[in-house]
């Protein structure tokens, strides 16, 4: 399962490729488009849901 | 007549040494520091003094937690000695500055020793990364500190693990504890994305723990980026300058660690709007292409059906002006004898019927002289 830094780059990658616009393939547009709102949405779901968790590593004697 | 045991000297001593080692294996002993001397940078000689006494104290500088000065009180922890030759001392286990004059004149002599190696230098801060996914800990879980600390970083984000080593942060084993700590997290074989070392505020004898220069050298070797945060805004440990940032309380920590998820949240909505835009954009900019790419094929394609045209029409024309019967119009006539064209006079002869074409009629005629 991706990371939240390893979504939110790949989400950054995307709207890079969207803002430099150079497509030859509208199918590529398209998808990029439909990955990025996809990406967005795991994001916020992973936000909204995720929970902070502590472990005790260890306690000094 | 005398009862009292007699020895030689090498005896008595030793019996003295026995005694003191039954009776005070270990003292603690605080005083004034006077007439400190280190010899070949290993050994370390002062008298600890106060209004009316003093005694002389032998030790190592690797017991030191923190370089000392004449004038400076201290607590000495150490083993009543009495030596052969050089008669009695106290042989230092450890000793640590006390009194809030004295810890700080410890703490900026260790300060400008450790500035001059450069542990403080800006040039060693490394990147600590927002939003980490695990964070080492170490503070103690019991200290208003941690509980700061944790409480903000659940209010601002969710899903981080954070791995705790609990230790205690003041008291004389808090150096090791907090060293350990930091070695533990060092040499993780995953290591944790940041690690990061808090305590709440109390005064500058339970904060100096992190001013020990074991401290400060571990925090400044930690393989794992530091955030560190010891008491309150005004307090400034030296493990705080060793570290690649500093906050000022450990609320502060967690700010600076973990973004406002509700700010994250607004900023995830931004990017899926200029998303939206951009395709919308890229697509209304494809079309402009398209339309214009059209109007220019129809005009190229109007230029060529009129070029062809003209060319059509220019034909026709030089078609129709060479054709024989063209003259005609112009007033010329053309011969024919037995139906075929005559061209040169020499195709005629006298009396030879011939016929001539008007513009409007044909005519039969007869050549009377060649």
């Amino acid at each position: 399962m991706k990371s939240y830094k390893q979504l939110e780059q790949e989400l950054s990658e995307v709207l890079e490729r969207v803002e430099n616009g150079l497509y030859d393939e509208l199918d590529e547009l398209l998808k990029d488009y439909e990955k990025g709102m996809a990406l967005a949405n795991l994001l916020e779901e992973k936000l909204k849901t995720a929970k902070n968790t502590i472990i005790k590593v260890k306690k000094a004697k | 007549m005398n009862l009292s045991p007699i020895f030689d000297v090498t005896s008595a001593v030793a019996v003295l040494n026995q005694t003191l080692d039954y009776a005070f294996p270990s003292i603690t002993v605080v005083g004034e520091i006077s007439d400190l001397r280190i010899s070949k940078e290993k050994w370390i000689y002062f008298d600890i003094k106060d209004n009316q006494s003093k005694l002389k104290c032998f030790g190592t500088v690797y017991q030191l937690r923190m370089p000392l000065e004449s004038g400076m009180q201290v607590e000495i922890i150490a083993n009543p000695k009495l030596h052969n030759l050089y008669g009695f001392s106290l042989n230092i286990q450890s000793v640590r500055p006390v009194g809030e004059g004295s810890i700080k004149k410890a703490s900026d002599l260790l300060k400008a020793k450790l500035e001059k190696e450069g542990l403080f230098s800006f040039e060693r801060k490394r990147y600590i990364p927002q939003a980490p996914a695990r964070i080492g800990l170490i503070s103690s879980e019991q200290s208003a500190g941690f509980i700061d600390f944790i409480k903000i970083m659940n209010a601002r984000w969710q899903g981080t693990e954070v791995e705790l080593y609990d230790v205690q942060v003041q008291g004389d084993s808090a150096p090791e504890q907090i060293v350990n700590a930091i070695h533990h997290f060092s040499t993780q074989s995953n290591p944790v994305d940041v690690l990061v070392i808090i305590r709440g505020g109390g005064s500058v004898d339970d904060l100096s723990a992190f001013s020990v220069e074991k401290v400060v050298r571990a925090v400044s070797a930690s393989r794992v980026p530091t955030l560190v945060a010891i008491g309150h805004e005004v307090d400034e440990s030296l493990s705080e300058l060793a570290s690649d940032l500093r906050a000022s309380t450990p609320s502060n920590a967690a700010e600076l660690l973990f973004p406002d998820k509700k700010n994250v949240l607004e900023q995830i909505n931004l990017r899926k709007l200029m998303l939206s835009d951009n395709v919308y954009a890229i697509i209304e900019s494809k079309s402009a292409n398209l339309i214009q790419n059209k109007l220019v094929f129809n005009h190229r394609i109007e230029q060529v059906l009129s070029q062809k045209q003209q060319n059509i029409k220019y034909a026709r024309s030089l078609l129709e002006s060479s054709h024989p019967k063209a003259v005609l119009r112009r007033g010329y006539t053309l011969i024919y004898s037995q139906g075929k064209l005559l061209s040169s006079a020499s195709q005629t002869k006298p009396n030879m019927d011939i016929e001539i074409e008007f513009r409007d009629a044909k005519v039969k005629a007869s050549i009377k002289k060649v």
